[in-house]
């Protein structure tokens, strides 16, 4: 059975189209709000919400693509993460200052597998992160950001360049830890 | 950004967005959250209807059995009366003071008193010069005026001389005649008339 076929079935309240579904999406928004929320029983709580919305939401779903299914229930889950962030306060995002305009180099990163680029981003306070996520991974704005965490879009370039900063940290410290271990 | 350092930002954008590029950070145990979902999924819509119509049916009961108290209707204030203080008090206090005499008797040491004699001295009125302080011109017109037959005027008529406004001098003081005369007969009773001139 294809996606388009559980997507029908589900649609009608099959239970088994809708464990198809989540079994196909489960994991990877698992690590999306997982990238978000620190806490993993907090990510699950976060996961359960998202797909019980994305199952009453998706008789108004017309599909178009596995890629846009993907897209649309990655955009529930990011909102239900913002969500969670907000409700618990967890971030506090009062810097306004001008966000210096470092030069964004990709290097490092390109050499990283996703795992080490997720255990990096999982390091970063949670405001820095979740700037993160949203411009940098998401593809997000700094106005769409600054509306979705009622923020200034200011407060968005600084804690985006700040995030950068402390990456770049990371990523040098991971350097020379590197090279002490080959020495060894 | 070039289009080599475009194609490395995407590239590990995307290998972080690919669905199965994390695998180690899945579901511990999906059974147990598929449940959890499934059980919320099938929850009976009916029954939270059933709770909003019971939650209704109690409201209606309530208002049927307990209406709303009848507004109390506000007492009539009662009609101010008309303040004293806004008539001016040049017109009422100055006719009542300005013709207000004052009697003032010492009493004599001699059994047989003498006749009393008539003093008339100027009192200040709200028609003095503005340095004297109106003493009168703010209070109210409700004092009445005082009687020929009032107690203090008998009391300071123990106390002084009487004497006719007439013998006084410029000063007020009494001419060396009277004070021969009163000093001749201490038992000269004074009598002081207040009129304003």
């Amino acid at each position: 059975m294809n996606i388009s076929e559980q997507i029908d079935d589900a649609r009608t309240g099959s239970a088994a189209a809708q464990k198809c579904l989540f079994d196909h999406l489960a994991d990877p928004m698992m690590a999306l709000c997982c990238r978000y929320v620190k806490n993993r029983q907090d990510a699950e709580e976060i996961l359960l919400d998202g797909f019980y919305k994305f199952f009453k939401c998706l008789p108004d779903f017309k599909y178009q693509g596995e890629a846009a299914l993907y897209a649309w229930v990655k955009k529930v889950m990011v909102n239900e993460c913002l969500m969670f962030l907000r409700r618990r306060h967890a971030f506090s995002l009062l810097t306004e200052d001008v966000a210096a305009d470092l030069p964004w180099t990709t290097e490092p990163l390109a050499q990283l597998s996703a795992a080490e680029i997720f255990g990096l981003i999982v390091r970063l306070p949670v405001g820095y992160r979740t700037v993160f996520n949203l411009y940098v991974i998401e593809g997000m704005e700094h106005k769409e950001i600054a509306a979705a965490l009622q923020i200034t879009e200011g407060t968005s370039k600084s804690q985006l360049s700040k995030a950068r900063l402390l990456l770049q940290k990371m990523l040098l410290q991971r350097g020379i830890d590197y090279v002490k271990r080959k020495a060894k | 950004m070039s289009n080599e350092k475009q194609n490395e930002f995407f590239s590990w954008r995307d290998r972080l967005n690919e669905p199965h590029a994390l695998p180690e950070q899945g579901l511990e145990n999906r059974d147990a959250a598929w449940n959890r979902l499934s059980a919320r999924l099938r929850q009976e819509p009916g029954r939270r209807r059933i709770g909003y119509w019971m939650a209704a049916a109690c409201l209606l009961l309530v208002f049927l059995f307990y209406p709303a108290p009848k507004p109390t209707p506000k007492p009539i204030p009662a009609q101010p009366q008309p303040a004293a203080i806004a008539q001016p008090p040049a017109e009422i206090a100055a006719p009542i003071l300005k013709s207000q005499p004052m009697i003032v008797k010492r009493a004599s040491h001699k059994k047989s008193p003498l006749p009393p004699i008539a003093i008339t001295l100027p009192l200040q009125t709200a028609d003095t010069p503005a340095s004297a302080p109106p003493l009168l011109a703010q209070q109210p017109a409700a004092f009445p005026p005082p009687s020929p037959d009032t107690p203090h005027k008998q009391v300071i008529a123990r106390q002084l001389r009487v004497v006719h406004g007439n013998d006084l001098d410029a000063a007020g003081r009494p001419e060396p005649a009277m004070t021969s005369i009163r000093d001749k007969d201490p038992q000269i009773k004074i009598l002081v008339v207040l009129k304003n001139h």
